[in-house]
């Protein structure tokens, strides 16, 4: 046995795969581009990458669930969505509005969905070893059942309704019902007039995340030993120092990071200086405005909260271990197929909500062929943010939903800027949307086995 | 003058990773000799095997020291069409035919016999025209060398297993310049017709001036039909001589004879009660692939270390997997006198049954999980522990989890760099006490143990029997120990049962003799003791 001790080339090496290097250029990419935005896009560009983080991420979190209990990715997102679109329209129906009219939509999807996860989780029971493929047309064969049922259901409301004639909408306006609601709760609006200064702490952050990857570096991460040939003592001791650093090395990041958050937002007196100091200075033209979804942002964090506090109960746990490894958990007692049961409709559900959180957004309820195009963005997500199709959590939803729908926002409308002038009436970002987000998508299936299989 | 010998394999060594499965074994066949090549699982037989046949395996490993002659010319195989140009040929165990096809098609599969035709004077070779009589032809020569009148034109789907085996040979004699056979275990999946017959062919292909190397585990065939025969014994030759010298308690003593010191032996026979049972079996069947139980009957007295032992296949393993739920399980286990809910895993370890799998990377472990969510996992699901409650939840106690694994890591010096590395990165031996931990954390009152040494070291082995002793004889645990090393049972267990065909062959004291143990696991039954 050859001993690798202490060589920080190879070290580096194994954290850099361990990461994954499709993950790494991802990111650069995401960097390159923000880099690219133009001053004056600039608080564009971050309300609409924030906006679509919000928007997206719980049907990014749907696919948690379903990955965990080891059902895959959730292709069938657009089935479960189908229940989202009822219930908003049955709020729509009785002109409900506001927050109040968002949460009897998302309460009655819910219910809706409940029944709807179970009959996915049957079948997904009775197609082992294709889930993927049988959830793809599943999801795609209800919606298009479903399109006739948009044209049979007995709504009244002529928002819904077509003026004439029977059927649905194909969208159906929210402005005056539950639109935005979520968007508008506590949001942050910020205006800049003409030679206005926004500072961006990119300086600051940068320090920041040098002296955390040196404390986790040095402190924190695990260190290669040869544990085999220690003593006990030796091994003991060796583990008690550990334990000490990774204790001192977690309370100095969580210093490092209250002491940045105070730079980057005090307003006070000498803290300005430094701020203004260690910021990039962005003059702005008049009529550039940046907004935070404060309330949208915060439903997502309270979902993934949930399903976080869920991954560590006893239900979430034996779930994980149906999916990672069925036949160890069958033989500790697990029912697998009830744990797959529960991720489908765990699924199911988070899919209906996430549509109405969507929609809420957009202002807009698409039916008819609409949730067909919901499938691939969030599984494409939670696989560039670090998922494989055995393993999935949180932070990858939220690192995935960030790097994802973050390029999609700012490469159309960079690309768009040197591509202007191809001919009359052809729109490049609108290419260049369709071209980045299926090539994002089919690079991150190709890298689908994630972090562990990359090793 | 020297003999004549169609194979000499001389002083030929195999190492894996600085482990020597293989020490100077000399194997020597002559032309038209069967000679049987024995030993138990592990021995180093089909290491051999792999290497007259130039396996992959075998050079991926870094090859083999010794010398291969053939013919008396020194040779080099290192690939298995190498052996197939010399001559040698082997019947497979699994049967190696494909289904859909005929005989004589799969009898000439990739052989077929070819004319030249219009097309293919243009085209080339590959689209000449199949010379279906001549094809049929040989097919009926090669199976009436082997003793089978069979329809050529039948689909091989449809044949009865015992004539797939004849098939298999008769592919191997049709090749031209065939001059030794080795047989991998022909008879394990015949019945005793379809096995005489089998012999008997090989006879007559014996008869014909064909070497025949047969392995088998069935000592009376070796006694029927075999000329010579070498015993390999932990990868070394303990014996190399004409079957006439010999019996079938002799074969038996030289397969697995150890020089087992008494004192090693910790068996406590007159210890227990024989009315005080806590597990009887009664016609206990389990359908589990390779390890069929059949009518199992066995009654497990309270805090004994009851082993069972005997060769792969013959269902030794399939008794804990049943008894767990992990394979479909039929007849009565009365556990205190009342009946096991069979094939319900999780109220059998309701009851205080635990479990520590063979498969310690599929089945035992969690290998994407830490150390310490790996042990607690089934003390969680099944009882409950390590948990804090609320009304509708329960959530991890990452506290008491973080304890427990801390003790045990203490106790049984598991090398790790901490209670929260993945249990797949960890040695194999102390991936098995994890799961040792792991069963232990349930606190069972009966454990069933699975090959507990495995592929681990020597130190990590001594620390699992010494720990399942001292569970038992302090704690008054019951241990069902399954194990396919006998030295290992012998020195650990009160009493030992051997396994053969799914049935119980005898049941022993771990002072027994040798030669006692070598037939039981041979299937020669005798009066119970």
């Amino acid at each position: 046995m050859n001993k690798k001790k202490g060589n920080p080339l190879s070290e580096i090496k194994k954290t850099l795969e361990h990461i994954g290097i499709s993950r790494v250029i991802v990111v650069l990419f995401f960097v390159f581009l923000l880099c690219m935005t133009p001053a004056q896009e600039m608080p564009g560009t971050i309300s609409n990458v924030l906006t679509r983080v919000g928007m997206h991420g719980v049907l990014v979190l749907a696919m948690v669930p379903s990955i965990r209990s080891g059902l895959g990715p959730n292709f069938a997102v657009p089935f479960g969505i189908l229940a989202g679109l009822l219930g908003g329209l049955i709020s729509v129906e009785f002109q409900l509005t506001g927050i109040g009219g968002f949460a009897v939509a998302v309460l009655l999807a819910m219910a809706f969905s409940l029944p709807m996860g179970l009959l996915f989780g049957y079948l997904m029971n009775r197609v082992k070893g294709s889930e993927m493929m049988v959830a793809t047309y599943f999801g795609y064969a209800l919606v298009s059942i479903m399109c006739i049922g948009w044209l049979l259901l007995p709504f009244t409301n002529n928002a819904i309704t077509w003026s004439m004639g029977k059927g649905l909408r194909n969208t159906i306006n929210l402005q005056s019902y539950f639109g935005n609601a979520l968007n508008d709760l506590g949001a942050i609006k910020k205006s800049y007039g003409a030679g206005e200064v926004m500072m961006i702490p990119v300086w600051l952050l940068l320090i920041w995340l040098i002296i955390c990857g040196i404390l986790y570096w040095k402190l924190i991460r695990t260190k290669q030993v040869d544990v085999e040939s220690m003593t006990e003592e030796e091994l003991s001791a060796w583990g008690s120092i550990q334990e000490k650093q990774k204790k001192t090395g977690t309370v100095a990041i969580a210093l490092a990071t209250v002491l940045a958050a105070v730079l980057a937002f005090g307003n006070l007196g000498f803290l300005k200086g430094i701020r203004s100091a260690l910021s990039i200075h962005l003059t702005m033209k008049a009529g550039t405005s940046m907004e935070i979804p404060t309330g949208m942002l915060l439903f997502l964090i309270l979902c993934c909260f949930g399903m976080w506090l869920f991954n560590r109960s006893k239900t979430g746990i034996a779930m994980s271990a149906a999916g990672q490894s069925p036949d160890c958990a069958r033989a500790g007692g697990v029912n697998i197929g009830r744990q797959r049961m529960i991720g489908a409709v765990m699924s199911t559900m988070l899919a209906a909500v996430g549509i109405l959180v969507y929609a809420q957004s957009f202002g807009f309820l698409q039916l008819y062929n609409a949730p067909i195009n919901m499938c691939f963005p969030p599984i494409a997500a939670i696989l560039i943010g670090g998922a494989s199709i055995r393993e999935a959590k949180i932070s990858h939803v939220l690192v995935g939903v960030l790097l994802f729908q973050g390029i999609l926002t700012m490469g159309p409308t960079i690309a768009g800027r040197y591509l202007s002038g191809l001919g009359e009436g052809i729109d490049p970002t609108e290419i260049v949307r369709i071209i980045i987000t299926n090539g994002i998508i089919l690079y991150a299936l190709t890298k689908a086995g994630g972090v562990s299989d990359e090793e | 003058m020297e003999e004549h010998y169609v194979l000499q394999m001389k002083n030929i060594g195999k190492e894996y990773s600085g482990n020597p499965v293989l020490k100077g074994i000399d194997l020597n066949v002559k032309p038209g000799e069967i000679h049987a090549l024995l030993g138990e699982n592990g021995a180093g037989k089909s290491t051999l095997m792999n290497i007259l046949f130039g396996m992959p395996v075998i050079q991926n490993t870094g090859g083999y020291t010794g010398e291969i002659l053939v013919e008396g010319k020194p040779v080099r195989i290192l690939s298995p069409g190498d052996a197939m140009d010399l001559g040698i040929g082997m019947v497979h165990q699994e049967f190696m035919l494909i289904p859909g096809f005929t005989v004589y098609e799969n009898l000439k599969l990739n052989r077929e016999l070819t004319k030249a035709n219009a097309v293919s004077r243009v085209i080339g070779k590959g689209y000449e025209s199949l010379d279906l009589p001549a094809m049929r032809k040989d097919t009926k020569e090669a199976l009436e060398k082997v003793g089978m009148a069979l329809d050529t034109e039948e689909t091989v789907s449809e044949l009865p297993v015992g004539h797939m085996q004849f098939l298999e040979i008769a592919r191997e004699i049709d090749k031209k310049g065939v001059r030794l056979l080795v047989f991998d275990e022909p008879t394990a999946v015949l019945n005793e017709t379809e096995a005489s017959g089998l012999l008997a062919s090989m006879k007559r292909l014996a008869s014909m001036g064909i070497a025949i190397i047969f392995i088998t585990h069935r000592l009376q065939e070796v006694i029927d039909v075999c000329d010579t025969v070498t015993i390999l014994r932990d990868g070394s030759l303990v014996a190399n001589h004409p079957v006439s010298e010999t019996d079938a308690a002799g074969l038996a003593e030289s397969m697995v004879g150890r020089s087992v010191s008494y004192g090693d032996i910790s068996g406590r026979e007159e210890a227990f009660d024989d009315s005080d049972i806590l597990l009887e079996f009664q016609d206990f069947s389990v359908d589990m692939p390779g390890e069929r139980v059949r009518n199992l009957n066995l009654k497990v007295r309270r805090g004994e270390i009851i082993g069972i032992g005997g060769l792969a296949g013959q269902g030794k393993l399939g008794i804990p997997n049943g008894v767990m739920g992990l394979y479909p399980a039929r007849g009565t286990v009365l556990y205190e006198g009342k009946p096991l809910p069979l094939n319900q895993t999780k109220k059998i370890l309701e009851q205080g049954i635990s479990f520590l799998s063979e498969d310690r990377k599929k089945i035992g472990l969690n290998l994407k999980e830490s150390i310490e969510d790996n042990m607690v996992f089934s003390a969680m699901q099944i009882k409950g522990e390590y948990l804090y409650h609320f009304r509708l939840f329960s959530f991890r106690n990452n506290k008491k989890i973080r304890k427990f694994a801390e003790e045990m890591i203490q106790e049984f010096d598991i090398r790790c760099v901490g209670p929260g590395q993945p249990a797949g990165s960890l040695s194999g031996g102390n991936q098995q006490k994890v799961c040792l931990a792991k069963a232990l954390a349930l606190n069972p009152r009966v454990l069933f143990v699975s090959e507990p040494t495995r592929g681990i070291d020597i130190g990590a082995k001594k620390l699992v029997l010494d720990k399942l002793k001292e569970l038992s004889h302090e704690q008054g645990l019951t241990i069902v120990l399954v194990s396919s090393e006998l030295q290992e049972l012998r020195s650990v267990c009160d009493r030992i049962v051997i396994v053969c065909g799914g049935e119980i062959a005898n049941i022993l004291s771990p002072r027994e003799d040798d030669a006692k143990f070598g037939l039981a696991m041979a299937g020669v039954k005798e009066e119970r003791v």
